[in-house]
Formats: structure tokens, sequence, C-alpha cells
């Protein structure tokens, strides 16, 4: 039963870590795959920041948009990366794309190198996005090659998150499209984001389509950009009976973490609901997860703080 | 009041009732107008609002060529009502298995000439 003792880091996105039996595993290659705006920068930048809280080195590719625009758009979902380091310009790369085949073939193995001789504890890696890196190398056996070897160097290095852009052709996207193929069939592990344009909690979803060692969660679920976090996925629904303890425990730690915003919330009296909350967890083992779980749901309950209120 | 949360409470009303789960104005493309769900997120019911929307367009050809105003489908785990709004959108309402359906397609159609007044 090594899928559970595997190790494992936090995704840094609420849900996520429930879905994949306590986020991703160690020195892996991770993506996500979505239609334009759907939510994979936000995926990653998460990912980066929870990178910098575990006090990991962290490694972020841009292919795209520059250092500044990433950090900015961050700040703008409540992301407060440049909160957390002094050189938040240093922490994302731009590669423009004539020099994404020279970087990626010469630079980075040779940036894995360095870091090894430098004892680097862990380094979180993110790829954003992947695709002009698969324009580069239109045949399928040619980017087979060409990635095997990138993710040698880099889950060497430490644990990659990468995204790849789905292809929407008149509104239908495709997750299994020649373009996204090779890349999907590397990873260890695969979460689809999807804007379904239906409106309310079923507009935007989330579900994991692969995940190697893992006994993943089937389900699609909802997904909800939120202040702070950035993303988060909602899986309240995720059968009881389904569950193990792993999950109860970093569903009770996600609890935590909301009480303790709470308690820092503006509004006093959600402050007071978490004290509520703290007294009441405190008398609690750690381990009565599930009745622990129940508390706080109902304690942050929408309605009821509006009875509080009152 | 608004049109888009005008429309927004009259589906409101419906999916107030007890057996509607969901209520959905569609653009005959497919496209969501507006839409109201029941609290309680379920898997089940997304694959259902999935096949409402990649199906509205052949139904209401369907409907457009036998001069039909509604049409009922009865699936596995849920029924849908389709009701015709206008010329370009369709009414669509999911229930329970189980649920009274002459009487929810006379809510449908009550709910359809209001929505007209929006559009
Ligand atoms: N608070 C919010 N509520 C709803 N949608 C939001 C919110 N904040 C951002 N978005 C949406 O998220 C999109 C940006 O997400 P992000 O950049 O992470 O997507 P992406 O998948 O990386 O897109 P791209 O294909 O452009 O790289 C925006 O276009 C916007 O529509
Ligand atoms: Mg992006």
């Amino acid at each position: 039963m090594s899928m559970i003792n595997t190790e494992r880091i936090s995704s840094g996105i609420e849900g996520i870590d429930v879905l994949l039996q306590g986020g991703m595993i160690k020195n892996s290659v991770n993506s996500i795959v979505g239609s334009s705006g759907t939510g994979k920068t936000t995926f990653a930048l998460a990912y980066l920041y929870q990178g910098l809280l575990n006090g990991d080195h962290t490694l972020y590719l841009s292919f795209e948009e520059t250092p500044s625009k990433l950090i900015g758009e961050a700040e703008a979902l409540g992301i407060d990366i440049r909160g957390l380091t002094n050189d938040s310009e240093d922490l994302i790369h731009l590669v423009e794309s004539e020099k994404i085949v020279e970087f990626m073939t010469n630079i980075l193995p040779a940036l894995a190198q360095k870091l090894k001789h430098r004892n680097v504890k862990h380094t979180r890696i993110v790829l954003d996005p992947l695709t002009p890196i698969l324009w580069e190398f239109p045949s399928e056996k040619e980017q087979r090659k060409v990635l095997t070897k990138i993710y040698q160097h880099l889950s060497s290095l430490g644990t990659v998150l990468q995204t790849i852009e789905e292809p929407n052709a008149f509104g239908q996207t495709d997750i299994g499209a020649t373009e996204t193929r090779v890349p999907i069939y590397l990873s260890d592990s695969v979460v689809h984001i999807q804007n379904l344009g239906l409106g309310g909690k079923y507009n935007r979803t989330c579900k994991i389509i692969k995940s190697r060692k893992t006994p993943h969660h089937e389900g699609i679920y909802p997904l909800n950009f939120v202040n702070g976090p950035g993303i988060a996925i909602d899986t309240s629904s995720v059968e009881t009976v389904a569950m193990d303890t792993v999950v109860y425990d970093i569903r009770y730690q996600e609890l935590m973490k909301k009480v303790k915003d709470l308690s820092k919330d503006k509004d006093p009296k959600k402050r007071i609901i978490a004290q509520i909350a703290k007294n009441l967890l405190g008398e609690r083992e750690k381990k009565d997860t599930i009745q622990n779980m129940e508390l706080v749901e109902v304690l942050t309950d929408k309605q009821i703080l509006q009875e509080v209120k009152k | 009041m608004s049109s888009k949360s005008g429309i927004n409470s009259e589906l409101e009303d419906l999916t107030h009732l007890d057996e509607v789960e969901a209520s959905i104005l569609f653009r005959i493309d497919g496209n969501v107008v507006d839409s109201s769900f029941k609290e309680k997120y379920s898997h089940k019911l997304l694959r259902t609002i999935q096949w409402c929307k990649a199906n509205v367009d052949k139904v209401s050809l369907e409907m457009k060529s036998g001069n039909l105003n509604k049409v009922t489908y009865e699936l596995n785990e849920f029924c849908v009502i389709f009701y015709v709004v206008n010329n370009i959108t369709i009414l669509t309402t999911i229930s329970s298995k189980n649920a009274n359906l002459s009487l929810l397609s006379i809510e449908s159609k009550r709910k359809a000439l209001l929505l007209v007044n929006y559009l």
C-alpha cells in the first residue's frame, strides 16, 4: 500500500488535496488542462504561493505573460505573493518563444544540475503554459522524446506543475485532441478544468482525469474563484463512505484555515464565530475529524452567519 | 428591474418547487441565458444538464417542425420538460423522477409566458 505512504505536497488549492488523497506526489509531473480563461494560471499561482509558504525553492517559467502582470493578477485574487518575498520579480521567469527550444534543451538541464549541487531540499516548478513548447515540436514522436527528457530533469529537481491549453473549436473543447495527447500521457496526474457556461455552481468545474498511484475521486466538482486562495474546489459532495482518514485530516486542516481566516476578518461578527468555533474545537480530540468538520461547516455557513448578525 | 434579474427570479420561482432540481433558459443553440438550481450540488444532475445543453438545438428543431410547444423526456434519474418561450429561447425544467408532470407542465407554461416579457 505504498500509495498512501508516498510523500505528498499540498497543491495550495482547496479541494484538490482532498481529491488527490493528500496532494501531489513529490517529484511527479502534474498537468492542469483547460481551455482559455478557465483558471490554469490562477491554479499555478496558488501552487507557487503554497510553495513560498512551505519554504520550498520555486521556479515559475512563464511562456506567455510577464512576471509583473502575473503577480498583479494573483494579487487581484488575494494571492499576496509580494507579501511573502522580497524579490517577487525574481520569482517568475519569462521565457520568450524564440528561446524556448534553447532554454528547454540546454539551459534547464544545466540549471537542474546546479540546483542539485546546491542541495536545495524541494523545488516547485511551474511551466505555464506548456503549449508553445508543443508547437516547437509538432510531431508526436519528437514531442515524446523532448518532453520525456525535460520531465526527467525537472522531476529529479522537484515537483512539476504544467498548464496545457485545451483546444476549443466552436465552443466544443476536446481533452483527447492530438495537440495535448503526449503531455497528458506523460503526466502522473491530470486535472481537467472547464467552463461549462451553465451558470451557478454548474458553471466552472474540475475533474481528476488521472492520478497515478492514487485512488482518486471520479466526480466533477464545482470550481470557484475566491479571494485569498484564488481558486477553490467544492468537494462537499464527495461521499462520506468513500473517504478515508487522510482525507478527513486534510479537510480538517482546510477548515482550521477557514476558521483562522474568519478570525482575521474585518467583520467583528465573523471573528466571534471564529472564536466560538475555536472554543468548541479546542475541547475535542483532534482525531474526531468528522464531527469537527460538521461543526465548522455549520459555523461557517452563510445562513447561520446571517442569523448571528440578527 | 433589469431583465436579467427578472428572468432569474422567475427561474428561481420554479426551483423553489420541491420537485424541481433546475430550471434553465436556453438559447436554441445551447447557450444559457440564465439558470437556477437547487442548493445541493449533484453530479447526476450535472450530467442531465449537459445532456439538455447538448440536445436543445435538436429538440427545438423537432418542436418547430412538429409545431409543438412542449416536449417531455423521462430519463433514468430525472424528467425534463422543454417549453418554447419564443423563436430563439426554450425553458427547460428538470425535475425528480416521481414529479407530478402535468402540474409542472402548467407551471412551465405559465413561466414561459412571463419570461417572454423580459426578452
Ligand atoms: N473573481 C472572479 N470571478 C470569476 N471569474 C474570474 C474571477 N477572477 C478571474 N476570473 C476569470 O478567470 C480568468 C483568468 O484566469 P486564468 O488566467 O487563471 O486562466 P487561464 O486558464 O490561465 O487563461 P489563459 O488561457 O488566458 O492562460 C479571467 O479571464 C476571468 O474570466
Ligand atoms: Mg494562463
